[in-house]
Formats: structure tokens, sequence, C-alpha cells
């Protein structure tokens, strides 16, 4: 590890990413679409504050443009002075790194009932990074923002695969634009974007779910209206009430999802797994894209009682952190782990997570059943 | 025109997708009923009769496929309702499903994809292959194109379905800025094998230096 981040500090990132990519070559990422590519996480990669970038999911509407490392990010709308930055031209402003939890809004989709359509993931829709880039504030800042600016539009170079399609576009607040932690990015766990997760540049909106860190970023526009068009008028929207399971929700009756909700999701022991007698280790992350974790607590028993798990890593929100539970097992039979993830404030997940009609975020209690054998 | 040259339209006029790796046919989780062409009136709301496997697979591939692989269908279980939303959202996205078709597709997608088909599992992809399938080949054979020529030979053989400036139209899918261009053994196959509503080529050989042509002009595409 040392030797690695040697290398790394050394500049030397074609040596080190060679490692780090043949360490993990063999793993299993679940393939939800072959092309464009929709691939998962493998669950007991979600053990680990950081996941490896070879088994990090990834998820395309329309598969990416072709790499292109001279590709520029063109700056507009109400702005005085428009800008247009290649690679170069982005590293002239200060550089910031930080970890983030990158998460489809569609995560756990295929556990909403009733089904929905869409890419049926199940947990691996989601990992976390550390993010390099430079704060999308100092280049609004660069720019100078005209009065009347309040969204900011993003669009990627991937182009629909026909006219007729609509283009898939992003906007966020803002003021969301200009929180610290929004980066124009452009190194992901140091080493740069692969063209899978969004070269040369993508957003990075801690704790905004997916759709709003687009990838291949080219098109930034600052503008005093939100967009129009499917993907934001219709698709990613949330109902603004609780809905009951299966109904239909009028467009009026719905608002942008934003921030991804608390959850926990138990990596170990794998589900149907067998284990032998002696210590049980329960390992998982738990996340909040709106808050710091406070607690996260397992079950043994159906429910009835809870247990306070150890937890590692910095809290934050928009990061996660992992959980850890020990127990002895002193005699073989069948064994069953609920758990379930508390913010700071004492929020904490739902038994059964709130069924909307696109299958977004999913958060209901996680339960996983091993087997311990003599 | 020389016969391979004549033979190019039929091929370049259907769509192209970045990786078009198998023909593998789609899983179905149910026992298909029969060969025969039509078999039954299917209980669904649109009361359209229910395709053979065979029939339904080709009207997914034709209509389905261009854009799509087919785990994106084979993962969905959905009631007839759901299906006909989804096809009408994509009918409406420019999915060329003829009229009389609509309603026997999402019969045979009901019943095939529906909310009694088995579970689905998974396929997976080792780390190493997803990579691979989205990096830069070897132009090989097809290094060294003539953008000029290529231009010429793309008006007269593509563009009808995948528009003059290359962003596709009714029948081809975008051609611009894609990983594909720069995997120009895929994209030579793709070309004689066929995808969606691309017909395979047959016996009779695409030129290299044709096709080398036409991806040289395509790369110059924005």
């Amino acid at each position: 590890m040392i030797r690695r981040r040697e290398l790394l500090e050394l500049g030397a990132c074609a040596a080190a990413s060679t490692l780090v990519r043949s360490s993990f070559a063999d793993e299993l990422l679940l393939q939800h679409a072959s092309a464009p590519q929709n691939l998962a996480t493998p669950l007991e990669f979600l053990d680990r504050l950081i996941t490896p970038t070879p088994v990090f999911f990834v998820r395309s509407h329309f598969g990416p443009p072709a790499l292109d490392p001279a590709r520029r990010l063109r700056i507009s709308g109400l702005l005085r002075t428009p800008l247009e930055l290649d690679a170069a031209a982005l590293r002239r402003f200060p550089e910031v790194t930080l970890p983030a939890v990158l998460q489809c809004a569609g995560n756990g989709r295929a556990l909403h009932e009733p089904r929905v359509p869409g890419i049926q993931w199940i947990h691996g829709g989601m990992g976390q990074a550390t993010w390099t880039g430079v704060r999308l504030a100092d280049v609004l800042g660069r720019a100078g923002l005209l009065p009347g600016a309040e969204h900011v539009w993003l669009a990627g170079a991937d182009l629909p695969p026909k006219p007729s399609v609509p283009r898939f576009l992003r906007s966020i607040p803002l003021a969301r634009a200009l929180d610290p932690s929004t980066l124009i990015a452009y190194r992901m766990n140091g080493e740069p974007l692969s063209l899978a997760h969004g070269a040369p540049f993508r957003l990075v909106v801690p704790g905004w779910a997916g759709d709003h860190w687009v990838k291949w970023l080219n098109d930034l526009r600052v503008q005093k209206d939100e967009p129009e068009g499917f993907y934001y008028q219709t698709g990613y929207r949330l109902p603004i009430e609780p809905v009951a399971p299966g109904a239909s929700v009028p467009p009026e009756k719905t608002r942008p999802l934003t921030t991804f909700p608390v959850k926990s999701i138990i990596a170990q022991p794998l589900d149907g797994s067998r284990k032998p007698v002696g210590e049980q280790v329960i390992v998982g992350v738990a996340l909040s894209g709106e808050k710091a974790i406070g607690k996260v607590e397992v079950s043994l028993d159906g429910g009835a009682t809870w247990r306070t798990a150890a937890l590692e890593g910095d809290a934050g929100p928009g990061r996660w952190q992992v959980f850890r539970h020990a127990f002895t097992a002193a005699t073989p039979g069948p064994k069953r782990a609920i758990v379930r993830a508390y913010e700071a404030s004492g929020a904490t997940q739902p038994e059964k997570a709130a069924w909307n009609p696109s299958g977004y975020f999913w958060n209901g209690w996680h339960a996983v059943s091993w087997e311990v054998t003599a | 025109m020389s016969a391979p040259l004549r033979a190019l339209p039929l091929v370049l006029c259907a769509s192209l997708l970045a990786a078009c790796k198998s023909d593998k046919p789609l899983p179905a989780p149910l026992p298909s009923a029969s060969q025969v062409a039509v078999t039954s009136a299917a209980p669904s709301a649109s009361a359209a009769p229910l395709l053979s496997d065979a029939a339904g697979r080709a009207l997914i591939a034709q209509n389905c496929l261009s854009c799509h692989t087919e785990e994106m269908v084979a993962q969905q279980r959905l009631t007839a309702k759901q299906w006909g939303n989804v096809v009408k959202k994509m009918h409406g996205w420019g999915a060329p499903v003829e009229p009389e078709n609509l309603d026997p597709l999402v019969a045979y997608l009901a019943a095939t994809y529906g909310l009694s088909a088995g579970p689905y599992r998974v396929p997976t992809i080792s780390a190493a292959s997803a990579a691979a399938a989205l990096a830069p080949q070897p132009d090989g054979a097809f290094a060294g194109g003539n953008a000029k020529r290529g231009a010429v030979s793309y008006h007269e053989l593509c563009a009808t379905c995948h528009a003059e400036d290359g962003r596709g139209a009714a029948l081809g899918v975008n051609l611009v800025d894609r990983p594909l261009l720069y995997r120009a053994g895929d994209f030579a196959r793709t070309v004689r094998v066929g995808r969606g509503r691309m017909p395979s080529f047959g016996d009779q050989p695409v030129p290299d230096g044709q096709l080398a042509d036409v991806l040289a002009h395509l790369r110059t595409l924005r």
C-alpha cells in the first residue's frame, strides 16, 4: 500500500493504475445491461470505506461518447464572461479531493413492490470513492454570475440514439452549485476518470443522487428557470406526498428528487451463505445524503431487540461509514440479521421503503439469513 | 457500382450499437408455448393474439435491440398495463414498431416477462471484461481510411437511415462520437453481421477499404 501511494505521489499514474486494475480484474460485477453498460458493484464489496474503481458500479443512459481527453467544458448563460475550459485550464483552479458516495436514484428498484420498469438494481447501484477536481463555485466565480441566475443546467457529451429521444439534461439549483462540495472532477480514487465514469470531466454533488453527477460534462448553463424536457419534468421525480403502492401520480404532485435518504446495507455475511460456529461478523455500510450517520443497530431476533454496531470512517452527509457487529454463535443453526441506520438527528430508515412510481430511493431494513454450521 | 458496394446500403442502413457481442436468444422464463406463428388469444388487456416465441423474439430484436441489449427487457417483471406504457413511451421516442405490431408486442412482453415469470438471475461480467468492452482497439485491417471518400460512401449508403449528420433517424441510430468508432473490428462486425433491423450481410463481403473510409469519415463528425 505504501508503495502504491509513493507511486501516485511521484505521478507514476500509469504504473499505479495497472497495479490497481490487475488486482480486481477477475471480480464479477452484476451486468444489468451490457450496452449501454449498467453494472452493479458486487454486494461483498460494500464492506469497506472506498469502493475500488474496477468494481465501482456504472450507470449509463445512452452510453459514453468516444474517449476524448481534449473535450472542452462550455460554461454559458447568465454570466459576465462565458468560459470554455479544457483539462489544463480547469486545473488552474484550486484542487480539492473529497470522499463521497455515488448512488443511482434507482438503487434498490427491484425491491419495490409492486415492481416498476427500469434497471432492476438490487443493492449494488452505489459506491464510495475519493473525487478530485475543482469547485464549481470557483469556476462560476471566475465567470461572474449575473442577476437572475437561479439554476445550473448540466449536459454531457453522450448523444441519444436518435434525435427523437430526449437529451439527458439535468439541473441543480444555484445554491447547490455554489456549495463548496460540488466539484467538476477529473480524478476518481486518485486516478484519471475512466470513460465509463465520465472522462474527462464529471460533476460531483455529494449527497445528491447520481443523476446529478453528469458524466462527460461538456455543457453547463446558468439559467433563471428549471429546464424543460423528459429527464427533468417526468424522470427523476418523487411524489410530494406519500402514495399507495401502485398508485399513478400526476406530474403536478411530484418534485425533482435530490438527496438520497438514510439507509444501511449488509455486505457480509451474504444471504444464503454458511459460516462455521464461532465468531460471526456482520459488516456493511450506512449512508445518508442529508445528514451524518449517528448510529447503526443490528437485530438478531427479528427486530425485538437491537444492538449498536461499531462505526468506522468519518461521519458526514453524502459519505458512508462502515458498521461492524460481532457475536459468537456457539451452536449450529439458522441466523438472521436485520440492520437499520439513524442520522445524527435521530431520523431513521423505515422498515418498508416508500413506494413511488419510478422505484427510487429504496431504503427499507436490509435483512440477511445464513447458516451456522458445525 | 460494384456488387459489394450495392450490398452496403442494406447493411449500413440498419442500426449500429457500441457492443454487438452476441446473437444469444433472449432468455425465456416461461416455457414457450408453440412454434406456430399465432397460437391463441392472449387474456391481456389488449386482447392481441399471443405470438410464438420466435415471432415475439423477432419483434423484440427488431424494435428494442437497436438501443438496448436483451438484458434490459429480460430483467423486467411487469403487468400488461405497465408493458403497454413502456412500449408507448419507447414508440414515442422512435422505436420503429409498426402500428399493427404494437398490441402483439405488448402481449408477448407481458406473457413472457410478466409478474408470473420466475426470478431473474442477473448475469455477471468480470471487471477486466467490462473495462475492455469500452477500450479502443487497434484499427488493424481498417486503418488508413480516407475521410473524403468515406463521406461520399456515407452519403450514398448510410445517410438514408442514419441521417446526413450521422445522429440517427427513424431506423438508424446515432453514429457520432461513439466508442465504437475506435473499435474498428467491432464496427466491421456490426456492419457485416447486423443488429436489430440491420440484416446480416450474407455471402457478399464488404470491402475492408470501404469500411475504413466510412470509419474515417464518421470520426470527423461532431
